[in-house]
């Protein structure tokens, strides 16, 4: 038995879903949202709709519980059992594509820069300000500055312009210096990797609806590397990385935990990353 | 110089009296006033001009602090009061992610929050059970579920909570009522307890024995062992264990990153000596 866990309007779940459809896979998946009805987490079993599924039949799990669900958030039934929902898929179940307790790095940005142990790769100049002014800072007048959330909350890329320079900045903003160059998406699942070449004028890619999204591309191998090594560093068995390369060099941007990796898959020939996440849960 | 960070107290402002009376640079402040401050921090960047400006007058040099007391693991929504109601996620969530770099920049901090703190189960007290009995301690039964159906026969002896986080805050449970939200029982705790101090590498531990008061218990190198491999294991630097001495057993019950170090044979202040050996070296 195959698990899924997520939520039922996580594109990239429905997207894995169907990939496991077509292969005639059997699955299972659960909508975190039933943890206050359907589902109930017991000690060696989950019980869902009354059908008792033993945590030792269970091969291997693709997990996206990282949808916020604003609606259940203080629910006083619901909040224990997501915990121990987190527990089961942290300690009781095997082959998970990622176990939740590797997952949280991703939520502060620069943390997250700060911990990995680059070799090949290198890291934007970071600037961190909060409660202050843009022009306040001298070293911004120096180079072009794009900024973004610190956090996980997905926020949209900006290059900073003159206007922006005056205006206050009421809570922490990373600003990161500007590279101009092309951007990649390496998505690593375990030993293998799959990278794209992005085309696009936009900073923020994934918000200009007119990126072209290049053909699969191979990247230097010392990057693939890089890129496992440091997957695995996290703890992690997927991960969707951000890359900028400008004149040979190649800087990471971040590590997403929590990959929505289907927009990018539509784009290579086969499905490969969805080959690799089944491969690996039954591994 | 040694930052203190309180909140609700927790200590932090009898430690930051320590380090004054000790005169040992050091700088309070209050989680609250703390996501006020004025920021302008720096990663990857040489020099590193790391700067914290506190009420438009005080500049504090980040690189300056080495060592960190702090007592929270999250920020509370409260502290944002100021921001409009729709914001108010955005910015704790913003606050959070810059204070997690904040404090893992700093080589001695109490106790990091690493991802796995705020990422997954490694602190619930399942968890904590686990990596104890792999030690080799002795652990309270205890059982767990999702709408636990409450079967067991005398339910007076178990201890029931909804948090599996939170060792310190258990909630009530009647046999009438099936407390829909209870996700583990633990069994009631049996025998003497014993508080086990770790502040790095030194290791203390007191008895609490009725009519006779707080006392010194001896570990046995054993013990010590044990203790400081969970705390290699949790990642996590100042802890205090509770365990039960029953029969000659010694059984793990549970865990707090907040030790209340008023409950000791020794007075605070050897704890503070401790602690500043720890994080101001």
């Amino acid at each position: 038995m195959i698990l899924l866990v997520g939520v039922n309007f996580d594109k990239t779940i429905n997207y894995f879903s169907n990939y496991l459809v077509n292969k005639e896979v059997n699955f299972l998946f659960i909508n975190i949202e039933d943890l206050c009805t359907t589902v109930k987490v017991k000690e060696n079993h989950f019980l869902i709709k009354n059908t008792k599924i033993k945590y030792e039949d269970i091969k291997g799990v693709f997990n996206r519980m990282v949808a916020s669900l604003d609606n259940v958030i203080n629910n006083k039934i619901y909040m224990p059992n997501y915990a121990l929902l987190t527990y089961v898929l942290d300690f009781e179940l095997k082959n998970v594509i990622n176990r939740p307790l590797t997952t949280g790095s991703n939520n502060s940005k620069l943390y997250q820069l700060s911990i990995i142990n680059c070799k090949e790769l290198r890291i934007p100049k970071c600037y961190l300000s909060a409660n202050n002014l843009v022009n306040n800072l001298q070293q911004f007048k120096e180079e072009k500055q794009v900024y973004k959330s610190v956090s996980s909350y997905r926020s949209i890329v900006n290059s900073l312009t003159v206007e922006d320079r005056s205006k206050p900045i009421t809570c922490p903003t990373l600003f990161q210096e500007e590279i101009k160059g092309t951007n990649y998406r390496v998505h690593v699942v375990d030993e293998n990797v799959f990278s794209l070449k992005i085309n696009s004028d936009s900073i923020d890619y994934r918000y200009n609806f007119n990126y072209i999204f290049r053909e699969e591309t191979d990247i230097p191998e010392v990057i693939k590397y890089e890129c496992i090594r440091l997957t695995k560093e996290l703890g992690l068995r997927i991960a969707g990385i951000d890359l900028i390369e400008k004149e040979g060099l190649f800087y990471v941007l971040e590590i997403n935990t929590y990959p929505g990796y289907d927009c990018f898959e539509d784009y290579m020939q086969g499905t490969p990353i969805s080959d690799s996440i089944l491969k690996g849960m039954l591994n | 110089m040694i930052l203190v960070i309180t909140n609700k107290d927790c200590y932090g402002s009898s430690y930051y009296k320590y380090l004054q009376n000790n005169k040992i640079k050091s700088l309070k402040i209050d989680l609250r006033d703390l996501v006020k401050i004025k920021v302008n921090d720096v990663f990857n960047i040489t020099p590193l001009e790391r700067k914290w400006v506190i009420g438009n007058k005080q500049t504090i040099d980040l690189t300056e602090i080495k060592g960190v007391y702090h007592c929270f693991e999250h920020l509370d929504i409260s502290l944002f009061d100021d921001f409009d109601q729709r914001d108010v996620e955005y910015v704790r969530e913003e606050w959070f992610a810059y204070i997690v770099f904040f404090l893992n920049q700093i080589k001695k901090n109490i106790n990091p929050i690493s991802h796995k703190r705020y990422g997954g189960s490694y602190f619930s007290m399942l968890s904590v059970y686990k990596f104890a009995f792999n030690l080799g301690f002795n652990i309270p039964m205890f059982m767990f579920g999702s709408y636990i159906d409450l079967t067991v026969k005398n339910l007076s002896e178990y201890v029931a909570y909804s948090d599996i986080f939170n060792f310190l805050n258990p909630i009530k449970i009647s046999e009438n009522e099936k407390n829909t939200s209870v996700v583990l029982l633990i069994e009631k705790p049996k025998g003497l307890p014993i508080l086990v101090r770790v502040i790095g590498d030194n290791i203390t531990a007191t008895i609490v024995i009725k009519n006779q008061g707080l006392n010194e218990f001896i570990l046995s190198d054993e013990y010590i062992h044990k203790f400081i491999m969970l705390k290699k294991i949790l990642e996590i630097n100042v802890f205090e264990v509770l365990c039960l001495n029953f029969n000659n057993k010694l059984i793990f019950y549970g865990l707090s990153i907040f030790p209340d170090w008023k409950i000791s044979h020794l007075p605070m202040n050897y704890y503070w000596e401790q602690i500043t050996k720890f994080i101001g070296e």
